[in-house]
């Protein structure tokens, strides 16, 4: 079948196809690489409509400037590293605060995210308090550093080693190691804050 | 980071990116330091939990999305052919902000015109030029011995403008 046959080519023979005019060998990537561009674009910059909208752009840099990609990286490493750039910019150009506003958070300062932390309740810890625990996690992410933010996403959304998240953002390993550290380091402190709260009377 | 508590590494450790003799020099700190065992199962949990709630984004139409990615890719072909340009390097962000900064460099040179006047015509400015340049020589041929003077008076138009020149005064 065509689709299993698409499966057997590699993304970095597809992208060399793309860069000589296959307009089939785009759309085989765009399948293959949509989704999760599109949850990595999320997971920056947080909002849906701007996580299409940036996603969609990286697609469009891949279509314009396949023929410098020349093959040295992974296509993954290469791709991922213009979705990052772009939702990085994407950070950069919009205020980020405009989030808090319209979530109704307000603005971080100082120890943010131990001022961020909640409460727990009268009762002993149940489902729901871990649900929100939980939830009030990756709130704390979004105060986290946008390199900070993007090393979280890659590691633990799209499971990449620190190897190549330093290719994908263009650092250091050791780098991507203190970004990793300081950003569970302040998770850590939120979550510390939520479990050693006292009960409210 | 402290050479003592290894703390960048630790995070590392919790993360599974340790391997080798890194990994083997943290490990045997651990068995010496309690703190940094409490530091790496906190930071454990931190990473299973967020990778265990990692919220998922909003669905996505695909098929609308792709139609989308089209769209915009003719676009910008369009725009690119349009422009002249090679078609390939989307218009970098000066591009986009160059017909704002025309339009002010424009009202600020109005502002200037309107504040100084518009400047001298350039055949005005010819003429007056090369009316000095021939009086400077016509001064220097009087001031030139008479043999001297005799061999410029064959300069027609030198002796045409002598004519028309007044005699300085000797001081």
């Amino acid at each position: 079948m065509e689709s299993e046959r698409s499966l057997e080519v590699s993304d970095e023979t597809l992208c060399q196809r793309v860069a000589a005019g296959d307009e089939a060998a785009f759309d085989t990537l765009l399948e293959r690489y949509q989704q999760r561009a599109y949850r990595i674009a999320w997971s920056i910059v947080r909002d849906a409509e701007d996580a299409r909208d940036v996603s969609q752009e990286a697609f469009v840099r891949v279509y314009e400037t396949a023929a410098t990609f020349a093959g040295r990286a992974r296509f993954s490493t290469w791709f991922y590293r213009i979705l990052v750039n772009l939702c990085l910019d994407h950070r950069r150009r919009h205020r980020w605060w405009r989030s808090f506003v319209t979530s109704g958070e307000a603005m971080p300062t100082g120890d943010s995210l131990l001022e961020l932390a909640v409460a727990p309740a009268r009762d002993t810890v149940d489902a729901l308090d871990r649900e929100r625990t939980m939830s009030r996690l990756w709130d704390a992410v979004q105060h986290l550093s946008p390199q900070q933010r993007a090393t979280l996403a890659l590691h633990v959304g799209e499971d990449l080693r620190a190897a190549e998240i330093a290719e994908i953002l263009k650092v250091s390993e050791a780098t991507v190691r203190v970004h990793l550290h300081r950003a569970v380091t302040a998770l850590r402190k939120t979550m510390r804050k939520d479990r050693d709260e006292p009960p409210a009377p | 980071m402290s050479r003592q508590h290894p703390d960048a590494d630790l995070t590392a450790l919790a993360a599974g990116e340790l391997t080798g003799a890194e990994r083997e020099s943290v490990m045997e700190h651990l068995t010496r330091c309690e703190r940094c065992r409490e530091t790496v199962a906190a930071s454990r949990a931190v990473l299973r939990d967020l990778a265990a709630s990692r919220p998922d984004p909003p669905t996505v139409h695909w098929g609308r999305y792709r139609s989308d990615l089209r769209r915009r890719i003719g676009e910008r072909l369009s725009t690119a052919a349009a422009g002249g340009a090679d078609g390939h390097a989307p218009r970098a962000w000066w591009a986009r902000a160059a017909p704002v900064a025309l339009s002010g460099a424009l009202a600020g040179l109005l502002v200037l015109i309107a504040m100084h006047g518009l400047p001298r015509r350039p055949v005005e400015e010819a003429i007056a030029i090369d009316d000095a340049l021939l009086a400077r020589r016509l001064e220097v041929i009087r001031q030139s011995p008479l043999l001297e003077q005799l061999d410029l008076f064959e300069d027609l138009e030198v002796i045409r403008q002598l004519d028309g020149l007044t005699t300085p005064s000797e001081g």
